[in-house]
């Protein structure tokens, strides 16, 4: 039930793996290669082996081994729809029972219950908040102020959480439970999302209905910009941000002119992610690392203060170096 | 005994015929005891097409036993299909093989293991970078494919002497990632992304900085090298230099560069200009005057066929870039976008039935520019990340899943008329192509340039030009495409220059070109240190 999901999306018109030509441009992009360097485990590794028919059992490894930050999106220069072939291998995977991803996505995947009453969104904004955001009532109030207040913001019940880990997965997704989800946004002046692994996914399913990041949606607020500092790291979300890529590399080029701030933008200007937010992150599985990638990002910076748009980003940051950290939506409150 | 040539024309047979569609047609009798022309003799295939073909693969004999002796040391060999199935071609795209097997190399004294088992078993071993070989050299034909990129790191970086000491297998914009969170940056090296520094250093290595700095082979001080015997062997100009020498452009033939220690330098953003010519030859000879003056950090031509040339130069310095605008400016009769402009659409005016070719370049125009105008890596007139810039414009707009770049590689004397023949071939066989051309600073008379790019007769500066066909529109055949190459390089035969990508498919013209002394000089050398022949076969020997 994946693939008519997938077909639904802009990116299955784009070319798929037999027109990667091998240039690993994916690579330098990719946090696995960055932690494993082994290139079999980087999309264009994954391309290639099935341009030589290897089948997706053959790339269990590899398959599994992706944290899903989409940076290699951008950066194919064939723009080949490297997220999509990805995901495609997953749910391959994930039909044979072959899947370790989809044995974490397991529990996570449930739907929730359905709301005891229907919120009205009509020409609101939406916040789609997952868990973590949700039970931090200080956060989630600055959120709220930063996109209108209350008012003109709505927290969605259901927040499609399960519908992502499902998709991270490779997992079926059930019509019903798509088009349940998808109802509940209809109308909506527009969708911010905390979750950036639905980002790319929302703006297919639903065109014309403007999707945005918490940080895409704030960061216009001139308090927020003139409470950024030249010591602050910014930590970008980089799903979200990769999704919407084009979109979004002058944005942050100019947060980082006008403030001063280090961004975790890589020289092409993908984002580095922290990567804990994945779901082989979460289970502590995979090559990747959240700790190598937080060093790789922090090297030769001098951070006093870590600003995130993911709670998950900012918890990693916190737990591994103690630094301080707070939420953009949180800046200059 | 004198045979009589008389007796011989009577012996000849009476001339026979032979039937076409039932019309018989005369065949010129051919008098006994004479040799007709040879049909396929050296000189005789200039123009003709012939077809490129695989080097055989190996047979496997040894294998098994290479496999357990390397499983003994500790090594992993990887044999199944998803592995293998990742290396079967190139960036060109038209060399085909697979390997036996693939190791991802870690240190050096994994990969003298496997080329000490390698050379015991007689089992061929391929080394590959990025894999941006265009003529098959970085792919097995059977045997070991020995992966270096897993060898990727950053050994140290030390600010005072600028020098940073790199695994062999690590890309080129890796080490920028690296280097820059320092505020340093490499010197030079392949515009591409993901050209590995050892394999660079094996063949040179060319940047639009090259004209100031060298190739990136030049930048290299001291290496780490595994010879193919299995000996790991530092050596620099100091410390065993001849090896030093045979290894830097060495074609991977003398040893596998597991650590380089390169020089560095202060990051700086550069300021671009661009001069628009719409004759090739002019475009040259200013690129000529450019270089001679040795004012500018950066110099290059980049052309959309021959009637829209760019000449590209930048500055590091404001300083430079001043002297360069009040010296050597006003000796160059480029125009700018605007004057090339309205030139081209007064002659494209005049005739008409050139507007499809107009269109084409416009359209190319349109979509090029905006690459090398991204507002994220321009700032102040200033272009930041370059190597990202002209990386990110190769790859979109250049890459494919074929690939053909043959390229020349003469003197500054022969350079023009090379190019302008080259180009010739160009405009025969393809409707639509870029030509890249970059000088390079020699460093003095090295051993190293013996059978390399260098030509033997360059002084201080070495020209380069690359010929890359657009496939666009329709499609051509692999025997279109190796005419094509054929021809290129017949150009550099009959001119005497030399080549980057002489290897691998190509190499059938490394004795007309080099001249057998050279070679087998060079071949003594790689039985000398290669007795078993194994690593990298069939790229030059």
């Amino acid at each position: 039930m994946l693939q008519p999901l997938l077909l639904k999306s802009p990116l299955s018109s784009r070319p798929g793996f037999e027109t990667c030509n091998g240039c690993d441009v994916c690579a330098l992009a990719c946090p696995v290669w960055q932690q494993t360097r082994d290139i079999r485990l980087t999309p264009k590794g994954r391309a290639k082996a099935l341009q030589g028919g290897a089948k997706a059992e053959d790339l269990v490894e590899s398959v599994s081994a992706c944290v899903m930050c989409g940076s290699c999106e951008p950066a194919c220069p064939e723009n080949i729809d490297t997220v999509g072939m990805t995901l495609r291998l997953r749910a391959e995977l994930a039909a044979t029972g072959k899947s370790p991803v989809a044995a974490m996505a397991r529990d996570l995947a449930e739907p929730p219950p359905l709301p005891e009453k229907r919120s009205f969104v009509h020409m609101k904004t939406v916040l789609l908040a997952e868990e973590k955001l949700l039970a931090d009532i200080p956060t989630l109030s600055s959120v709220i102020l930063r996109l209108g207040g209350p008012a003109h913001v709505v927290v969605a019940e259901d927040s499609g959480r399960d519908i992502a880990f499902a998709l991270e997965a490779g997992l079926p997704v059930p019509p019903e439970r798509l088009a349940r989800f998808l109802d509940g946004l209809r109308g909506a002046l527009r969708v911010v999302t905390s979750d950036g692994f639905l980002h790319r996914f929302l703006r297919a399913w639903l065109p014309g209905l403007p999707v945005r990041s918490i940080g895409a949606a704030v960061l216009h607020l001139s308090e927020i910009r003139r409470a950024l500092r030249p010591t602050d790291l910014y930590v970008v979300e980089s799903r979200a941000y990769h999704a919407d890529f084009a979109r979004l590399v002058p944005l942050y080029d100019a947060l980082r002119h006008e403030t001063g701030c280090s961004i975790n933008l890589d020289l092409q200007r993908f984002a580095l992610p922290t990567a804990a937010p994945s779901l082989p992150a979460r289970h502590n599985a995979g090559p990747v690392r959240v700790h190598e990638q937080i060093r790789w990002i922090l090297e030769g910076r001098r951070v006093k203060r870590v600003v995130v748009e993911s709670l998950e980003d900012g918890e990693a940051f916190r737990r591994d170096r103690g630094l301080a950290v707070v939420h953009v939506a949180a800046v200059g409150v | 005994m004198l045979l009589d040539p008389r007796t011989l024309r009577q012996a000849a047979p009476a001339a026979t015929a032979h039937r076409d569609g039932g019309r018989e047609l005369p065949v010129e009798p051919q008098a006994r005891g004479t040799i007709p022309p040879d049909p396929v003799g050296p000189d005789s295939l200039v123009g003709i097409p012939r077809v490129q073909t695989n080097p055989s693969r190996w047979n496997g004999a040894s294998w098994d036993a290479f496999v357990s002796d390397l499983a003994r040391a500790g090594v992993d060999v990887r044999e199944e299909k998803g592995t293998r199935a990742a290396f079967v071609t190139d960036a060109g795209g038209l060399a085909f093989g697979m390997p036996h097997g693939v190791v991802t190399a870690r240190s050096a004294e994994q990969v003298a293991a496997v080329l000490s088992a390698a050379q015991a078993r007689r089992v061929p071993v391929t080394t590959r970078g990025g894999g941006l070989t265009t003529e098959g050299e970085s792919v097995a034909f059977g045997g070991l494919q020995l992966d270096m990129t897993g060898m990727s790191r950053m050994v140290w970086v030390d600010r005072e002497k600028m020098l940073a000491r790199v695994q062999g297998g690590m890309f080129w914009h890796d080490m920028a990632e690296v280097l820059r969170r320092q505020g340093l940056d490499y010197i030079s090296a392949p515009l591409n992304f993901t050209s590995s520094v050892g394999g660079t250093l094996a063949v040179g290595g060319i940047d639009v900085n090259a004209c100031r700095h060298g190739c990136s082979a030049d930048q290299c001080v001291a290496m780490e090298v595994v010879t193919p015997t299995g000996q790991i062997v530092e050596c620099s100009e100091d410390r065993n230099p001849e090896l030093f020498e045979r290894v830097l452009l060495g074609y991977g033939q003398f040893g596998v560069v597991t650590e380089a220690t390169m020089r560095v330098r202060p990051y700086t953003p550069c300021r671009m200009h661009y001069l628009f010519y719409d004759d090739l030859r002019t475009a040259m000879e200013d690129l000529i005057v450019v270089v001679r003056s040795d004012a500018t950090d950066y110099s290059g031509i980049l052309t959309m066929k021959d009637r829209a040339n760019n000449l590209l130069f930048a500055f590091d310095s404001e300083e430079r870039e001043k002297d360069f605008f009040a010296n050597v400016r006003p000796k160059l009769r480029g125009l700018t976008e605007m004057q090339f402009a309205v030139r081209a659409a007064g002659f494209y005016a005049l005739r008409p039935w050139r507007i499809e070719e107009a269109l084409w370049l416009y359209r190319r125009k349109k979509l090029l520019l905006p690459e090398f105008e991204r507002p994220e890596h321009l700032r102040d007139g200033k272009m930041f990340d370059r190597t990202v810039v002209f990386s990110r414009a190769v790859w979109r707009h250049w890459g494919n899943r074929t690939m053909v770049i043959p390229d020349l590689a003469t003197s500054e004397e022969k350079f023009i008329e090379a190019i302008l023949r080259g180009n010739r071939v160009m405009r025969k066989y393809f409707a639509h192509y870029t030509l890249y051309c970059v000088a390079i600073r020699l460093s003095g008379n090295r051993p190293r340039y013996e059978m390399s790019c260098i030509p033997p007769d360059a002084r201080d500066w070495a020209y380069g030009c690359e010929f890359e066909p657009m496939f666009e529109p329709g499609e051509y055949s692999r025997d279109h495409l190796q005419s094509f190459k054929n021809a290129i390089y017949d150009v550099g035969v009959e001119m005497r220059t030399s080549y980057y990508r002489f290897g691998g498919s190509m190499k059938g013209y490394i004795r007309r070109v080099f001249g057998d002394a050279v070679v087998d000089r060079q071949l003594e050398f790689k039985r000398q240190a290669d007795p078993a022949m194994i690593l990298n076969p069939d790229v030059v020997f």
